[in-house]
C-alpha cells in the first residue's frame, strides 16, 4: 500500500490546487477578500499534500524524485508553488494565485497522463550533475511557465474597456512576465544548459550530441535569448512579451513531451 | 575611412543584426530538430529508392542540404560561424564601454527641467510670492531662512549635493557631480557590475562557440567493442588500453545497477602504465584522452557456459554443461552434444536465423545432436523450454541457463576544446551571476538658483521599484525642510 501512497498524496493535491484555483478566480472577479483567503488556505493545504507526496515518492524510489517526466513535472510544480508561497509572505498579493495555481492544475493534468511507476536510478542517472540539472531544469521552466500564465492573465485584461477598475494591473502583470523570464533565463542557462552538458561529457564522453532533447533545450534557450534582447530595447513589451512568454509555453511543451515520440539519449525518462 | 565603410561597420555591431542573428540560428535550430525527427531516418542508405518516390531534383536538394543531419550541414556550420563573428564583434566593439562602466560612474545629467515622461520632482528652494530675496535669490533666501549654513551661492548647492549624495550613498548609490556655470548636475549609480557581468556572459558564450568549433574540428569520438583481454590502441599516442574485466552489476530486482570495467593502459613496450575501474559517469582521464564507459553489449554466437537440463524417460534429470567448441557426453547415451551458435535475441528471417538485438530478449542456443552414424541440428529457447525439446532417441532438454559473452562499450574521446569549454561555460555563469545580482539604476539630478530636480533615469526602475526611488526622495524632503516639491 506504501508504494502507492505517493499517489495518493498527488491526486489529493491536485483536487485543492484545482479548489483553490476556484477560489482565487472568484476573488479576481468579485474581490471579496474571504475568497481569496480561503484560495490561499486550500492552496496551502494542496502544497502540504504534494510535499508528502514528493516525500513518499522519494521514500519509495530510494532517490529524488527527478528521474521521470512525472517525477520532473511533480517537482517543478512544487517549485513553482515555493516561489508562490514566496512571493505571498513578501508582496501580500493574493491576486498571484489567479495566474499560478492554474499553471500548477495545468502542469498536474499533464502529469497524471504520463506514467506513475517508481523505478531504480538507471546507471547514467547516477550521478550529483543529474540533481543539479534537472533541478534547475525544473525550477527555471517553472519560471517560464508562470511568466506564460502572467501573459495569459495580461492579454485577457488587456483586452478589457477603459474604466473598469482593475484587481490587477497591465503594467504590474507586464513586470511579472518580464521578471519571471529573467529569472528563468539564467536558472535555464546554468542549470539545463552547462550542468546538462557537463553531465553529458562525464556520462557519454560528449558536451553535446544534438540528441532531440538537448536541442528542444538550446531551441528554449534562443527565443528566450531573443524575448529578453528585444524586451532590454523595449521592443516586446506588454501584450507583445504576454504573447511571446505563451509561445515560449508551447515550445517548452513541445521539449518536455517530445521524448515520448522524438526517442534519443533522453528517452528513458 | 569612408562613410559608407562606417556604416557597414556599426550595422555589423549593431543589436539589430545581433538580434537578426539569434532569429536566424533559432529558426535553424528549430527547423533542423523537426527535421532530423520527421526526415526519414533511412534516406541516406537507400537514396535510390527515395529517387523513385520522390524524383532526382528533390533527393538532390535534400542531399546537398543535408536535411537528413542538419546540425553538421554546411548551411547550419555557415549559421553558427555568424553568430560567432557577430558576437566576436559586438564583444570587440562594446568591451570599453561595458568594462569602463563598471568601475566609473558618469554624469549623464545633462539638462535643467525634468525629462518627459521621467519619474521624478521638480523641487522649488522658495515660493517667489514670499519675499523679494525669495523671487531673486531663492536658494539664499531658502538658507538663511532655514538657518543652513552659508558662505556664497555655489558652495550651498555643492553643499547641498553632498547631502544628497549621503541620501542616496546610504541606498547603495554611488554619485559623482559636475560643476556647469555655477549650477550642479549629477549621476547616483547602483549595480554598476551588471556590466561587467553582461561582458563576461557575452564573452563566455563566445569561448563556448569557440571550444564547440575546436572540438568538432580537431577532436575524434569512436565507440568501439572489446571483451576481457582486448587491446584497443589509442589514436597515434603510442599507447593501447587492455580490457581487463567487464562486469555487470545486479540489483536485487535483477535490474542493472551499474557496469564496471577494469581497464589498463599499456605502452609500445606493453608496460602497464595506469589501471582503474570506469563506470557510467566516472571516465578515465590519460594524455588528453577520455575513455567512458558507455554502454554494453551481447555478443552474437558466442557463449562461455551453457547448462542443458535433460529428464531421461525415467524422469531422472541430468544437467549437462556446455563450453563452446566442446562436446558432451551424456551418461547411458551414444550421443554427443555440441553448441553450434547462440542467438541473444531469436528470429527467424528468410535467410536463417539471426539474433534481433544484443539484448537478452529470447536467447537461444542452436545444438547438434551427433553420434557415428547421424547428426540431429536443433535449437533450445531460454524462454519457451516446452519447444523443440524432443529428440528422437535422446533425452527431451531444456536450455536451463546461459551466459553469453559481454562486450564493453567503451567511448574514447580525444576534445582539444574541453579546457576551453570548461573555461567559457565557468565565465558565463560568473557572468550571469553578476548579471542578475546586480541591478542598475541611475538617479540623475540637477541643482541650480531657484530649483532642484530629481529623478530615476536609466536602468531597470521598474513599478515595483520605484517605491525605492521615492524613498529615497522622501529622505531627501525630510533633510530639506521647507522646499517646495511638484512631484511629476
Amino acid at each position: 500500500m506504501f508504494n502507492q501512497i505517493d499517489i495518493g498524496f498527488f491526486w489529493a493535491s491536485f483536487w485543492f490546487y484545482l479548489s483553490s484555483f476556484i477560489m482565487f478566480s472568484i476573488y479576481a472577479g468579485s474581490k471579496k477578500s474571504s475568497a481569496g483567503k480561503t484560495g490561499m488556505l486550500l492552496f496551502c493545504i494542496a502544497f502540504v499534500l504534494q510535499s508528502s507526496g514528493l516525500v513518499s515518492r522519494w521514500i519509495v524510489s530510494s532517490h529524488p524524485p527527478l528521474a521521470t517526466m512525472f517525477e520532473y513535472s511533480l517537482t517543478m510544480s512544487w517549485i513553482i508553488a515555493v516561489w508562490f508561497i514566496a512571493m505571498i509572505f513578501r508582496y501580500r498579493r493574493m491576486i498571484l494565485g489567479v495566474i499560478v495555481s492554474p499553471v500548477l492544475v495545468m502542469v498536474l493534468v499533464i502529469s497524471s497522463m504520463l506514467p506513475k511507476d517508481a523505478s531504480a536510478l538507471m546507471p547514467a542517472l547516477q550521478s550529483y550533475w543529474f540533481y543539479i540539472h534537472v533541478t534547475l531544469a525544473a525550477a527555471s521552466e517553472g519560471a517560464f511557465l508562470v511568466a506564460a500564465g502572467a501573459g495569459i492573465v495580461l492579454l485577457l485584461r488587456s483586452g478589457r474597456k477603459n474604466g473598469e477598475d482593475p484587481v490587477i494591473s497591465v503594467e504590474y502583470l507586464d513586470e511579472l512576465v518580464s521578471g519571471a523570464i529573467r529569472i528563468g533565463y539564467p536558472v535555464f542557462t546554468i542549470g539545463a544548459l552547462f550542468a546538462g552538458a557537463i553531465w553529458a561529457n562525464y556520462a557519454w564522453g560528449r558536451f553535446w550530441s544534438w540528441d532531440p532533447k538537448e536541442t528542444g533545450a538550446l531551441v528554449i534557450w534562443l527565443f528566450y535569448t531573443l524575448v529578453l534582447h528585444q524586451n532590454v530595447r523595449g521592443r516586446w513589451q506588454g501584450r507583445t512579451l504576454a504573447k511571446m512568454s505563451i509561445i515560449g509555453l508551447g515550445i517548452i511543451m513541445l521539449s518536455f513531451l517530445g521524448n515520448l515520440f522524438l526517442g534519443g539519449l533522453h528517452s528513458y525518462i | 575611412m569612408a562613410a559608407s565603410d562606417r556604416k557597414i561597420g556599426r550595422n555589423l555591431i549593431s543589436q539589430r543584426l545581433a538580434i537578426t542573428v539569434i532569429s536566424v540560428l533559432f529558426g535553424a535550430t528549430a527547423a533542423g530538430w523537426l527535421f532530423t525527427e520527421i526526415f526519414p531516418y533511412d534516406f541516406k542508405m537507400h537514396l535510390d529508392e527515395y529517387i523513385g518516390k520522390w524524383g532526382v531534383f528533390p533527393v538532390k536538394i535534400c542531399s546537398w542540404l543535408k536535411v537528413y543531419d542538419p546540425f553538421h550541414s554546411f548551411w547550419y556550420a555557415g549559421i553558427l560561424i555568424l553568430f560567432f563573428v557577430v558576437l566576436l564583434l559586438c564583444i570587440i566593439s562594446r568591451w570599453r564601454n561595458f568594462v569602463l562602466r563598471s568601475f566609473k560612474t558618469a554624469v549623464t545629467a545633462a539638462r535643467r527641467e525634468l525629462p518627459d515622461g521621467a519619474h521624478g520632482s521638480v523641487i522649488f528652494y522658495a515660493d517667489p510670492a514670499e519675499s523679494e530675496e525669495a523671487q531673486k535669490d531663492p536658494l539664499i533666501h531658502y538658507a538663511k531662512k532655514h538657518g543652513i549654513d552659508f558662505d556664497g551661492g555655489p558652495d550651498l548647492k555643492e553643499r547641498i549635493y553632498r547631502h544628497l549624495s549621503s541620501v542616496m550613498g546610504r541606498s547603495g548609490f554611488r554619485s559623482v557631480m559636475i560643476d556647469r556655470e555655477g549650477d550642479i548636475f549629477f549621476s547616483a549609480v547602483r549595480g554598476r557590475w551588471k556590466y561587467m557581468g553582461n561582458f563576461l556572459f557575452h564573452a563566455g558564450l563566445l569561448i563556448i562557440t569557440a571550444g564547440g568549433m575546436m572540438g568538432s574540428i580537431m577532436g575524434s569520438t569512436e565507440l568501439l567493442y572489446g571483451k576481457t583481454g582486448d587491446m584497443i590502441p589509442l589514436y597515434k599516442s603510442g599507447y593501447s588500453v587492455r580490457i581487463d574485466d567487464f562486469r555487470i552489476l545486479l540489483s536485487a530486482e535483477r535490474r542493472i545497477d551499474d557496469y564496471i570495467t577494469v581497464l589498463s593502459v599499456v605502452d609500445s613496450g606493453g608496460e602497464t602504465v595506469k589501471t582503474r575501474n570506469i563506470e557510467v559517469n566516472h571516465p578515465l582521464a590519460f594524455e588528453g584522452f577520455h575513455i567512458y564507459q558507455s554502454s554494453y553489449y551481447t555478443s552474437d554466437e558466442e557463449f562461455s557456459r551453457a547448462g542443458i537440463r535433460c529428464v531421461t524417460d525415467d524422469g531422472e534429470i541430468i544437467i549437462l554443461v556446455l563450453s563452446p567448441g566442446e562436446k558432451s557426453f551424456p551418461p547411458d547415451s551414444t550421443f554427443a552434444l555440441e553448441a553450434v551458435s547462440f542467438f541473444p535475441d531469436f528470429r527467424m528471417g528468410e535467410k536463417g536465423p539471426y539474433s534481433a538485438s544484443p539484448m537478452m530478449r529470447n536467447p537461444a542456443l542452436e545444438i547438434r545432436l551427433s553420434d557415428e552414424s547421424q547428426v540431429f541440428p536443433g535449437y533450445l529457447f531460454a524462454l519457451h523450454p516446452r519447444f523443440n525439446s524432443h529428440f528422437e532417441g535422446f533425452y527431451s532438454m531444456t536450455l536451463e541457463d546461459i551466459e553469453p559473452v559481454y562486450l564493453t562499450g567503451l567511448q574514447i574521446s580525444s576534445d582539444p576544446g574541453s579546457p576551453v569549454l570548461w573555461a567559457g561555460m565557468i565565465i558565463a555563469s560568473l557572468g550571469l551571476l553578476l548579471l542578475y545580482s546586480f541591478n542598475y539604476r541611475v538617479i540623475n539630478g540637477y541643482i541650480g538658483k531657484d530649483r532642484m530636480i530629481i529623478y530615476a533615469a536609466e536602468g531597470r526602475w521598474n513599478i515595483s521599484r520605484y517605491d525605492k526611488y521615492e524613498r529615497i526622495e522622501k529622505q531627501i524632503r525630510e533633510m530639506l525642510p521647507g522646499i517646495i516639491s511638484k512631484n511629476v
